[in-house]
Parts: C-alpha cells; sequence; structure tokens
C-alpha cells in the first residue's frame, strides 16, 4: 500500500471528500477525519506539512471497534501493509500494529485542507506535489475552484482522484492527460444518456454539469 | 397524470348502488390508483443532489441532520425496491454525500453492482464510483461483478475497459484478480497507453494479492511496457516492479519456481536507467515528447523520476557491480543536474538520496547523496527540512561510513536546533545527540543548553494569577522534553567529556539551566562520578556549584534568617533546590577542600564565614519556605512534578537538610571558627523547627557538636566512601538506550510529544503529570527520613554507612532499579499517555 487514503475537509474539520484505499468500516473513517483534523488544525502556519504516525509509541487507544467513539489514534485505523485475505472482522485489522509509518501529508488550500494518508514507502515530498497537482487540476476543472465546488460536485471530485490515483498509487500526474481522459469520459456518459427518456436526459445533465468546459 | 388519477379516483368512489361486480372492478381500480399515486409522487418529489446538499447544509443541529438522512434515505431504499431506472444515478450520487458524512448507506451497495453491470456507460461511470467509494473491498458481494467486469475488460470501448480496470485496481478480490489475470495482462500491451497506465496498477494489485508464481505473466509483459514512450506508462511500470520485487522477496523461493528476478532486472533497468538519463538531461524526446504539460518547478516529470529512482533502489538490491556503477553513475547525474530549490526538485533529489544510501553505491555516491540532505537543512520549506533530519537519523541509525559524513553537516544540524517548528527542533536535538563524540560534544551540548534553556525549563516567567495556571500547562508539557534534553545532556557529559572539569562544568549549567527537571539518576551519577574522582576534581565542583548556586547567599549581610521572599522581593522567588541541593552535599563532601586559605588547584579558598552564611542562609530559607504559600512555587512546579515525582516543596526540605548537614561536617572538618558558630547557630534554631524531621536531625547535630568528636560523631561526619560510579554510568546510559534504542525511537518519542505541542489540550496536560509521572514517582527520590541518618548512633561498618548517609542521592538509583515501571514510564509514558489522552479528550468532548 502506498497511500492508504486521501481526504478533503475544511479548517472546521467538515469532510468535503474521503477516499480510502484500505478497506475500513465507515466508522474508523469518520474517526480518521476527525483526528486527522484535530492534529492538522493545531498546526500553526509554517511548521512542516508532515504528521509522524504516533502509533508506533503505545498509545491506548481503543482502535475502531468502538462504532466511532473516537479512535485514540488515527493511524490505527489503518490495517498494516498485506492485510487483503479478504477475511477477518474489521475490528482485528484494525488493531493490527503495523500500521507504523503511516503519516499524515497536508497541504492548505484557503480554506480546504488537502491531506493524504501514506505508509512510508511513498515520498512525503512526491506527496505533497501530488496534492498539488490535484488542486490544480480541480481548479481547472471547475475553473477557480472553491469549496462550493467540492461540496456539491462531489461525485466530480472523486472522478478526477480516479484519474490520478487508483488502488492507493499514483498513475497520472500530466495535468493535460488528466483533463482529456475526464472529457471522454465525459462524452461518453452524455452519448449514453441521451439515449434514454428526455427525463434521464435531464438528470444526466443535472447531475453531470459542466464538468470539464474546456 | 396524477391529476386525472385523481379525478379517476373520486369519479369511482360516489358510485353507489351498482352491482357488487360494478363496486369490486372499483375498487380495484381505486386501489391501483392509490398505488400509482403514491408512485408518482415519490418520483416527482425525488429530490436533486444538489437539493439534498442544501437541505443538509440548511440543517441547524445535528439531530434535524439525522432525520433528513433517514427520510431521504428511506425514500431512496423504496425507489431502489420499485427498480426505478430514472433517478438511481442521482440517488447513488446522494449516498455518496451520505456515506461521506457517515451515515449507513449498506442498502445502495446492490443498486451499485446493477448500475455496474448497466450496458449504458453513464450508469456504469456512477455504479462504479458507487462501489470503489461505499463498498468495502472485503465484501462478498464484489464476486457477483466477475462475469460483467469480464465482458467490460473485452470491450470495444476504451472507456468502459478503464472503468473496469480501475475496480480491479480499487477493490478486486484476489478471487476476481486471479479470474480476470488473463485479460488483464493482455491489456498491459494494449496500444492505448491510458489503458496500459490502468492495468499497470491493476496488476500491481494482483502482484500484491495473488502469490508470485501466478503473476508470472505480468513479469514478461514489463519490458514492453517500458519501450513505450508515455511517461504515465512508464510511472506506473516503475510502481509494479517495486511491487514485484517486493513480492519476490516475500516469497523467497517457496513457490519453488527460479526467482524472475534476474531477468526482470536485465530487462528493465537499462530502460529505467536511460528514462532517468533523458529526464534529467532535458531530454533528447526518448521518452515524452510534450515535455511541457509534465514539468514541474524546472524538473521533468518529477513523479516519473521519483518513481523511477524507487524502482531502482529495488532492482539494485543484489545487482552485480556492473549494474551498480550504472546505477550509481546516474545516482551521481541526477544528484547534480537537479535543482533541489522548489519542492519538485527537492523530492527527486531525497528519492536519489534514498536510493544511494539503501544500495551499495560507491562511497563518493553516498556522499553526495548526505552533502545532498545537507543542502536540504537549509532548504526553504519546512518539510524539506524535516525530511533531511529524519533521513539523517536513519543514516546514523545505520551507522557506516555516511555517519562521518553526516557528522561533518554539525554545524547546520545545530543550526536547525534554534528552528521555530517544534517537530522540526525536535528531530534536529534527537540528530545532534547521535551525532556527538569525543571531538565535537563542547560544541554540540553547548547549543543543546541554548535550546534546554529555550524551552524556559530555567527562566521563571512572569507570573500572575491565572497566567501561572496556563504556564504551568505549558512548562508541563515542555517539562518532559527538558528532563529528556537534560538526561541526554548528562549522558553525553558521561560518555565524550573532554575533562572532568568539563563534565562539572556541563552538569552544572544543565543544573543551572532547568534545576528540579534533571532527573535524580543525573543527580546521583554525577555524584557518583564526583566521589570517584581526584580531589582536584572535587574542589573544582565544590567551588563551581558553591559559585553557582549559595554564593548568592552569602551576600546578605544581617546574619538574620532570610527568606526567599524578601530576596527576590522585586519579582518571583529564583530557588534553585535541586541545584542547591547538590551543592549543599558536594560542599558538604568535598567543601573541606576549598573552603580556608588555599584549595587544592592553588586558588584562594572561599572564605569560611561567607560559605557559613550561605549555608545557614539556605537552611533558615528552606525553613522559612515551609509554611503555607510563603513558597511559592511558581510556573515550574506544575512541571517539577511531573519531572521529579517531588513538589518544590519537598525538594526544599531536602535542601534544608543538605545544608544543615554539609555546614556540621564543614565546620568539624575544617574547624574554622566561623563554620562551627554557624553550625552551632544553625542547629540550635532548627531545634525548634516545626518540621519534626528537621528539628531531629539538628537536636541531633547539636548535640554531636558540643560533644567530643569521637566515635559515634567523628563516624557520623566522616567523609563518604566512593561509590560506584561504573555502576550509575552503566544505569545512566541504559535508561538513555530505553529511550532511544535507534534514533528512530528517540524521534517518535519527541516527535509525538511535540505534534502533541500543537495541541495543547486542557485537561489532557494535567493527565500527562498525574498519569505519567505523578504515581509511583515520589518513591524514585528515595530520600529516606531524616531518622536514616540518625540510624548512625549505633555506626554500622564503613559500607553500611554509605547507604544511610547517602539519602536520596544514594538511593535513587537503586530505586530506580527497583521500580522498573518508574524508568520505563519515563520513556514513553508521557508520549502515549499523552497522545491518547489529547485525542480521547478532544474527541469525546
Amino acid at each position: 500500500m502506498a497511500i492508504h487514503a486521501i481526504v478533503v475537509m475544511n479548517t472546521t474539520g467538515a469532510a468535503r471528500l474521503t477516499k480510502f484505499y484500505v478497506p475500513l468500516p465507515p466508522a474508523a473513517q469518520q474517526a480518521f477525519v476527525r483526528d486527522a483534523h484535530v492534529l492538522i488544525a493545531r498546526r500553526p502556519e509554517g511548521v512542516c506539512n508532515i504528521i509522524a504516525s504516533v502509533a508506533s509509541v503505545d498509545a491506548v487507544g481503543d482502535g475502531a471497534g468502538g462504532g466511532g467513539g473516537g479512535s485514540g489514534d488515527w493511524a490505527r485505523c489503518f490495517p498494516g501493509g498485506g492485510g487483503g485475505s479478504g477475511s477477518g472482522g474489521a475490528a482485528a485489522s484494525a488493531a493490527a500494529p503495523s500500521s507504523e509509518g503511516v503519516r499524515l501529508i497536508y497541504r492548505q488550500y484557503a480554506t480546504l485542507f488537502f491531506v493524504a494518508a501514506v505508509d512510508e514507502t511513498e515520498s512525503a515530498l512526491g506527496i505533497m506535489d501530488l496534492l498539488q497537482v490535484l488542486v490544480e487540476t480541480l481548479d481547472q476543472c471547475f475553473e477557480n475552484v472553491c469549496e462550493l465546488d467540492l461540496i456539491f460536485h462531489m461525485d466530480k471530485v472523486h472522478y478526477v482522484i480516479d484519474e490520478i490515483i487508483v488502488g492507493g498509487l499514483v498513475m497520472e500526474t500530466n495535468m493535460a492527460d488528466i483533463l482529456a481522459a475526464l472529457q471522454t469520459s465525459k462524452r461518453e456518459e452524455l452519448a449514453s444518456a441521451g439515449g434514454g427518456t428526455g427525463l434521464a436526459a435531464g438528470v444526466a445533465s443535472s447531475f453531470g454539469g459542466n464538468f470539464i468546459k474546456k | 397524470m396524477p391529476f386525472c388519477l385523481l379525478q379517476l379516483s373520486d369519479g369511482v368512489c360516489p358510485v353507489n348502488g351498482g352491482t357488487s361486480t360494478m363496486e369490486k372492478e372499483a375498487k380495484k381500480l381505486f386501489s391501483r390508483a392509490k398505488d400509482s399515486l403514491s408512485k408518482a409522487k415519490r418520483t416527482y418529489t425525488c429530490r436533486t443532489l444538489k437539493e439534498v446538499i442544501t437541505a443538509y447544509r440548511a440543517c441547524t443541529s445535528s439531530a434535524e441532520e439525522k432525520a433528513l438522512v433517514k427520510k431521504e434515505s428511506a425514500h431512496i431504499r423504496d425507489l431502489f425496491k420499485e427498480g426505478d431506472t430514472a433517478f438511481r444515478r442521482r440517488n447513488v450520487a446522494k449516498l455518496l454525500f451520505f456515506h461521506m458524512n457517515g451515515y449507513p448507506t449498506d442498502f445502495g451497495h446492490m443498486e451499485c453492482l446493477r448500475l455496474a453491470a448497466s450496458p449504458k456507460f453513464a450508469d456504469k461511470r456512477v455504479g462504479v464510483l458507487g462501489l470503489t467509494v461505499l463498498v468495502d473491498e472485503r465484501a462478498s458481494i464484489l464476486m457477483l461483478m466477475t462475469n460483467g467486469l469480464k465482458a467490460d475488460l473485452v470491450s470495444e470501448d476504451p472507456a468502459v475497459t478503464a472503468l473496469a480496470l480501475t475496480v480491479l485496481g480499487d477493490i478486486a478480490t484476489p478471487e476476481m484478480l486471479r479470474d480476470l489475470l488473463p485479460e488483464l495482462v493482455s491489456h498491459l500491451r494494449a496500444r492505448s497507453p491510458y489503458l496500459v497506465k490502468k492495468a499497470a496498477l491493476a496488476a500491481t494489485r494482483a502482484v500484491r494479492k495473488l502469490p508470485l508464481d501466478e503473476t508470472l505473466d505480468i513479469w514478461d509483459a514489463l519490458p514492453d511496457m517500458l519501450a513505450t514512450r508515455s511517461d504515465a506508462v512508464h510511472l506506473c511500470a516503475n510502481t509494479l516492479i517495486v511491487s514485484l520485487v517486493e513480492q519476490d522477496a516475500e516469497d523467497g523461493g517457496r513457490s519453488g519456481e527460479p526467482s524472475p528476478l534476474p531477468g526482470l532486472r536485465s530487462a528493465c533497468l537499462p530502460s529505467i536507467l536511460q528514462s532517468l538519463r533523458d529526464a534529467v538531461s532535458g531530454g533528447k524526446g526518448q521518452v515524452n515528447a510534450d515535455a511541457d504539460s509534465s514539468t514541474a518547478g524546472g524538473v521533468r516529470n518529477p513523479f516519473l523520476q521519483v518513481q523511477a529512482l524507487a524502482a531502482l533502489r529495488e532492482l539494485g538490491r543484489g545487482a552485480g557491480q556492473e549494474e551498480l556503477r550504472a546505477i550509481s553513475d546516474v545516482l551521481v547525474q541526477v544528484a547534480t543536474s537537479t535543482d533541489a530549490a522548489k519542492l519538485a526538485g527537492a523530492s527527486v533529489l531525497y528519492e536519489m538520496v534514498r536510493t544511494a544510501l539503501a544500495l551499495d553505491t560507491t562511497e563518493a555516491v553516498q556522499q553526495t547523496a548526505v552533502t545532498a540532505l545537507g543542502l536540504f537543512l537549509a532548504h526553504k520549506d519546512t518539510s524539506v527540512r524535516y525530511i533531511a533530519l529524519q533521513e539523517m537519523a536513519a543514516v546514523m541509525n545505520r551507522g557506516g561510513a555516511c555517519a562521518e559524513s553526516v557528522r561533518q553537516q554539525r554545524a547546520t544540524i545545530l543550526a536547525c536546533v534554534q528552528e521555530k517548528d517544534p517537530s522540526i527542533q525536535a528531530r534536529a536535538v534527537a540528530l545532534a545527540f547521535a551525532i556527538a563524540d569525543r571531538s565535537n560534544v563542547a560544541e554540540i551540548a553547548g547549543q543543546l543548553l541554548v535550546y534546554v534553556r529555550s524551552l524556559g525549563g530555567g527562566a521563571p516567567p512572569a507570573e500572575d494569577g491565572d497566567a501561572a495556571a496556563s504556564a504551568t500547562e505549558g512548562s508541563t508539557e515542555s517539562g518532559a522534553l527538558v528532563s529528556d534534553a537534560a538526561t541526554k545532556l548528562a549522558q553525553l557529559a558521561v560518555q565524550y567529556s573532554p575533562t572532568p572539569e568539563w563534565h562539572v562544568d556541563t552538569l552544572t549549567s544543565v543544573l543551572v539551566s532547568v534545576d528540579m527537571l534533571v532527573s535524580d539518576l543525573v543527580v546521583s551519577t554525577f555524584l557518583a562520578f564526583l566521589s570517584a574522582e581526584p580531589p582536584v576534581v572535587q574542589a573544582y565542583a565544590a567551588r563551581a556549584l558553591y559559585e553557582a548556586a549559595l554564593s548568592s547567599y552569602a551576600g546578605d549581610s544581617s546574619s538574620q534568617p532570610s527568606s526567599p521572599l524578601q530576596r527576590d522581593s522585586g519579582g518571583v522567588p529564583q530557588r534553585q533546590p535541586r541545584l542547591e541541593r547538590v551543592a549543599a552535599y558536594v560542599l558538604g563532601e568535598h567543601g573541606h577542600l576549598v573552603v580556608g586559605a588555599t584549595d587544592q588547584s592553588g586558588g584562594v579558598g572561599l572564605a569560611p564565614d561567607a560559605v557559613g552564611q550561605a549555608l545557614s542562609a539556605v537552611t533558615y530559607a528552606s525553613t522559612w519556605s515551609q509554611g503555607e504559600g510563603a513558597f511559592r512555587g511558581g510556573p515550574m512546579e506544575g512541571a517539577v512534578v511531573g519531572a521529579a515525582g517531588a513538589t518544590i516543596g519537598e525538594e526544599i526540605g531536602r535542601v534544608r537538610s543538605h545544608a544543615l548537614t554539609a555546614l556540621v561536617k564543614l565546620a568539624v572538618r575544617t574547624g574554622a571558627p566561623e563554620l562551627v558558630e554557624s553550625a552551632r547557630k544553625a542547629t540550635s534554631t532548627l531545634s525548634s523547627s516545626r518540621d519534626v524531621e528537621t528539628q531531629q536531625r539538628a537536636v541531633e547535630y547539636h548535640a554531636l557538636l558540643e560533644g567530643p568528636l569521637s566515635g559515634v560523631a567523628a563516624a557520623a561526619l566522616a567523609p563518604l566512601p566512593p561509590m560506584d560510579y561504573a555502576a550509575a554510568r552503566r544505569r545512566l546510559l541504559a535508561s538513555g538506550v530505553r529511550r532511544a534504542t535507534g534514533t528512530a525511537l528517540v524521534t517518535t518519542g519527541l516527535v509525538s510529544l511535540l505534534d502533541g505541542d500543537f495541541m495543547g489540550g486542557g485537561g489532557s496536560v494535567s493527565a500527562v503529570a498525574s498519569g505519567s509521572f505523578g504515581g509511583g514517582a515520589p518513591d524514585l527520590m528515595g530520600d529516606g527520613p531524616a531518622t536514616d541518618l540518625m540510624a548512625l548512633e549505633a555506626p554500622p561498618g564503613g559500607g553500611h554507612g554509605q547507604s544511610t548517609d547517602l539519602m536520596a542521592f544514594g538511593q535513587s538509583t537503586d530505586l530506580v532499579v527497583a521500580n522498573p515501571t518508574a524508568g520505563s514510564r519515563g520513556a514513553t509514558g508521557p508520549s502515549g499517555d499523552f497522545a491518547s489522552s489529547v485525542l480521547d479528550d478532544l474527541l469525546g468532548g
């Protein structure tokens, strides 16, 4: 695993987008967002954008099993490296000790925090660059992206991220290519939806909006 | 439509007197009409995503939000049940929103699956999105898509295939990957780079989830992928290589097949090296024709370079000499032609450093790498500095020749100790400790003393009302840090001190700077060290400590007991109890070497009257400070509880004991009339002390002074035999090992505290103090009650006398061992407890 999660939230901690690349029960996802916000919001400006995991010290967090009761430590949210055998309770894997080395990398843009949880195989500086690419791409898609754009078009933000990251791995960082791919998908979507009833077409346009105007 | 239905139902009801068949017919019609009506109503009231989000945002309480989501979810569920097709995309999008906000969306999983299986691309796209976001990759429901995915993978429409590949890369189960591997592998050689890159990442997932022998087809496709000209394909191919090598290492030949790694290495290494060379040399166009769009910060496609360097790191392990030389060459090329001023360049250089240090590259390359890290330390981006420190700490941990190169960066590292960002500062401090050796210890310790002082350990800040409370909290947090740093400084002194005098000076400075935050272990080791040194050093120490701690008391012209409050009437009482206690002890033990005409080192001795005055002033001052509120602990008190397990009040009591003992010992040993006079006065004054222990001790000393100096008195006041310095030293260093098994642990320990620094939760702070240190820690002091000392009245053998008269200092070391939790708590407790307690507090409200 490389990137464990991408979270966009505003400075008050409201999630604007969450995308997890490791299987996490919903309660643990919520706990992660909360914990990450607590950690990030208190950091003054100008300090570094990397937060080391505090899980390596023997924290006594109750993991994610508490049904959203606030896990003691965000890094505990993540199961360790392999963990894909498809079985095993969520709580068991959330308590796996191998979540060491998961770090938070974040950048702030206006009222938004873009946060990535990554393991140590990923270069922290590279991820900071990646967040920049993500934000620039969103800016192109929405023409001066602002928080409201993300709120009302969460699905589109997901589409953008899916063109950049797949399965927690960086796939494409060339903005022109990302935008081109999004445009192609958009065209396909309109074409396929256009064949339906008038109603469905209306839905499609309201749903798809004018996603990419380029 | 609904209107006509309404009319119809209205029209049916009034029919009266008709036949029973007519009535039945009418009823049937009526109920059907009602159903249609409610369905139509639901359909027409299906809100758009935007409406739902707007309504959600308009909610004023979380109860309202919950109600809204509940209602909307029920509506969506009904529509799903009815098999609605017109709104399902919109409804899945709503579910995404609910999911993000923490509401259950399980009922929508099946609908996502249906959408994903729909022939319409628009449906498929939303369905896949819903699946990848809402459905856990461990859910068995995913198996149902295998066949649909198979069809999509061979679809003529690349957009459909791309969606299928995204599913495979994001959430596919091992079974699905196994079933679809042939189709997946065929796309690794597709013509469209768009599909190849997605297939490459899906293949990466397959490699991670499946055993090695099932994924050998993927290995074979790599050379073809690297032969393409697309940057993105190269990027993903490099990612794939990294996980292939990892998988191979994990497999370790278990599968019975010969490792495909050497073949892969020889096939891929040249292309990767070439693509890196092209990237750094400005590109002759072998990779990526449109250079502009992928250039960031003057660096050509930094992501590709980073991933290529990571792949080199994996492939280079166990590579032959020839290949390693080629890798080294390219690494140097990357290092020399990358401008690290921008973040993009820094990330490429950082990856180069990691690869250079991980492989058996030549010394020159490693040197280059460490030099690059040194430059990072002066980078304007704090994250780059942070990374550099972390990497250097890792290098130090590994040891070897590179450690020496890191030492050469001493100046820059020490500059980072002054950093404003606490997490960087902590790393710099940890690293500074790690690079210390005999040659540079003076410089490093000097800087670290500045750091310790800057944390506010010794400086009493303004104290008024509630400000004091918050100051206490703040200093409790940094208190543990300061205490740590003081211990580490003592360790440096013990290990590397160039001269005994330097050792004495350093410890004195530490005591002056942070006083109560110096741990008992440090103090006892220092005293053991002194006891084992020749008299020259002991005299030096006695003089130094006297001047640092006590000489200011000698200035009092009046022989009246002076209260510390009077002494510092202008501000905060500046008592330094631990320093005074150490000074009193050392004066008592070794003071006779310096009090008098000339001391051993040839300097002018301390004036007996001044010493007598100072010691009695401390004795009295301590008495005075015992009353409630007379001694205001000041902002340090909270911190003190944490670090020492003793309040300042208790510590002051010990200072008094030591000062009294020192006074009596000095009087007896030097025979100076001024000292004898002071001792008499002090013992007689304190014989009426309110404090039982003090009173008892004073009375006994008084009796000793009055009587002839022989027998009991001589035994009680004899110099102590040297302590076991070697053992004390071992204990001190061992306490460091526990805290610092490798720099990594130090780093995390410090950093978690530091990351905590930004959090500054109120309640949590006291939790640190009480939770981590409070319990059991006072035992650690082991300052046996004064009666212990007086056990000497029946003087035991010389060796036994040591353990009694050593009082706190001698015993505390033993107690550390006897009470292992106390030691380890100091090491791990604060950070762990702190992190969790803060989060609990803040999260739990």
